[in-house]
């Protein structure tokens, strides 16, 4: 026979303190616990083990959602001086984010989020002779030839909103780099700081029939749809964090840099503009919370 | 130890929604491991072996069933050894068709005894082409460089994933496109190095929360491309009941 011999509430009861004290004091009595509780009424069998307990789960649709690309958005690249701004994704008119939620992220618990986003980078003309990742190398016909060595990309990455359920003070997930770091006279994101992002190509430039290490020639092509996929995990020291809204933000363009010991993305303030944009059409967001322990 | 509720209410005063919910997760947290020896009553054993659900693994699948729930999954046992396939063929493209159809071996079919949360993960590495048939317009077919396969998961009850109405998660799609430029007359091959343009290689999670049911999720594909060779895959479930 149970211990807990509290009548179910049913819609019209009140509920007092002393009544809400008593259903949760229910399960503290020491040494009293029997199968009424734990096997034959109780949450089934999960609670005989001991491994990931799920708290909480949401997912949304990224963008406006039409695979066969009815409607689009578009990111145009930044084209000023320092840090690129990030544009988070939208339908078109709202932002397709989670939130607002509460998920207090404890030690011993684990944040793991998952997205992807079908994309297409454009561009118009030859952005990249404007570069100064552009160098001139011996070609096959004992001339020289430009290419660029930038390695030009868009980034898709993760916010978190770790402040409150009114969503205004967006950052960084954990270990992302916000972009905002000076290198030598450009600003960027370490690339170890990429914890949570995803690089596109804004275009492919690649080189044909090149020997002993002398270009052939150049070619150009445009990335076309591609899709994009990204995940993040966060396992908190204590004290834990508090979640309150995830998002997918899109910035770029950035290109290649480094200092003495590291490697970066920048943002190559010599391209970027309304002639180069990233087109997206849909996706999704997932969040899982879960124990580990 | 005994659970004790982190949150007491108070006589004549409002109670907070997260203070109650504070009291369920703990409860919850405590239920499912915190409870000790001292907890249970001892005077008369009441554990017996019938009571402890035991593990089934499926070696087919490459799944295994617990208290916990469904955990495992297959892959194509590396490049080329079980290398599979979709095409503009099958799904009708080149005749103005949006067919979304299975990708063949990819797909999972298991039964949750109660409520869980569902992650899907799966993967895929894949060339595209080259398609240099038909021309611009063709059955509504785009122009050969912006064609592309879509691969997306796809999740329902056993039922509704047979016959031509996949029930394709559309938004998860993702696209690689066609090897452009078609075949290199001169070199006899594609016209575009799969080192340039990509393998194709994407991967992606689908999360939902279900009920006790039976169920299938696997991947599917929208090709607009003739012949694409998807090299190698992987697809694992984990669904933990809750």
């Amino acid at each position: 026979m149970s211990r807990i011999t509290s009548a179910p509430l049913v819609p019209g009861d009140a509920v007092d303190a002393a009544d809400m004290n008593a259903r949760f004091d229910d399960y503290s009595q020491a040494a009293a616990l029997d199968e009424s509780n734990l096997r034959d009424q109780a949450l089934d069998l999960p609670q005989m083990g001991s491994n990931l307990v799920t708290y909480n789960e949401e997912h949304v649709t990224l963008g406006p959602g039409d695979w066969k690309r009815g409607t689009l958005v578009n990111v145009t690249s930044w084209a000023g001086i320092g840090a690129a701004p990030k544009q988070p994704v939208t339908d078109g008119t709202s932002e397709t984010r989670i939130g607002p939620i509460a998920w207090d992220i404890d030690a011993g618990d684990i944040l793991r989020v998952y997205f992807d986003l079908s994309v297409r980078p454009r561009y118009t003309g030859t952005p990249w002779t404007a570069s100064p990742a552009l160098e001139t190398f011996q070609n096959t016909a004992s001339g020289t030839t430009n290419y660029t060595v930038g390695q030009h990309c868009w980034i898709i990455s993760l916010q978190w909103d770790i402040t409150n359920a009114t969503l205004t003070n967006w950052v960084e997930v954990n270990g992302q780099t916000p972009f905002t770091s000076a290198v030598a006279t450009y600003t960027g994101g370490a690339l170890e700081g990429c914890r949570a992002a995803y690089c596109v190509p804004a275009w492919l430039h690649s080189t044909i029939n090149s020997k002993d290490g002398n270009l052939g020639s150049t070619d150009s092509l445009g990335v076309k749809w591609y899709g994009a996929s990204g995940t993040f995990y966060f396992t908190p020291e204590n004290p834990g964090t508090t979640v309150y809204g995830i998002r997918v933000v899109i910035h770029g363009i950035y290109m290649a840099g480094q200092t003495a010991s590291e490697n970066y993305l920048v943002v190559d303030s010599a391209v970027g503009g309304a002639s180069q944009y990233l087109e997206y059409s849909a996706g999704q967001l997932s969040a899982i919370h879960q124990r580990m322990y | 130890m005994a659970y004790t509720k982190p949150n007491t209410a108070t006589s004549a005063t409002t109670v907070s929604a997260t203070d109650v919910q504070g009291n369920f997760d703990a409860l919850k947290t405590y239920l499912h491991d915190g409870i000790s020896g001292s907890d249970l009553k001892s005077s008369a054993p009441w554990v017996d072996v019938q009571h402890i659900q035991q593990p089934l693994v499926d070696p087919y699948l490459g799944l295994q069933h617990g208290v916990t729930g469904w955990q495992g999954g297959q892959d194509s046992g590396g490049p080329l050894v079980r290398a599979t396939f979709t095409s503009s063929f099958m799904t009708g493209a080149k005749a103005g068709s949006k067919e979304w159809i299975p990708v063949p071996q990819t797909a999972i079919k298991f039964q949750l005894r109660q409520s869980a949360t569902l992650i899907f993960h799966y993967q895929w590495e894949l060339v595209a082409g080259p398609d240099d048939g038909f021309s611009t317009g063709s059955g509504g077919l785009p122009a050969e460089e912006d064609r592309v396969v879509y691969i997306a998961p796809y999740f329902g009850g056993v039922q509704s994933t047979r016959g031509t109405n996949m029930p394709k998660i559309s938004v998860a799609a993702q696209e690689t496109v066609n090897n452009r430029g078609g075949w290199n007359n001169t070199q006899k091959s594609p016209d575009l190095t799969y080192e340039r343009i990509g393998f194709g290689s994407k991967d992606g999670t689908l999360v939902r929360s279900l009920s006790a049911g039976e169920y299938v999720v696997g991947m599917c594909s929208f090709s607009e491309v003739d012949r694409v060779a998807i090299l190698n895959w992987s697809v694992a479930i984990e669904a933990w009941y809750v």
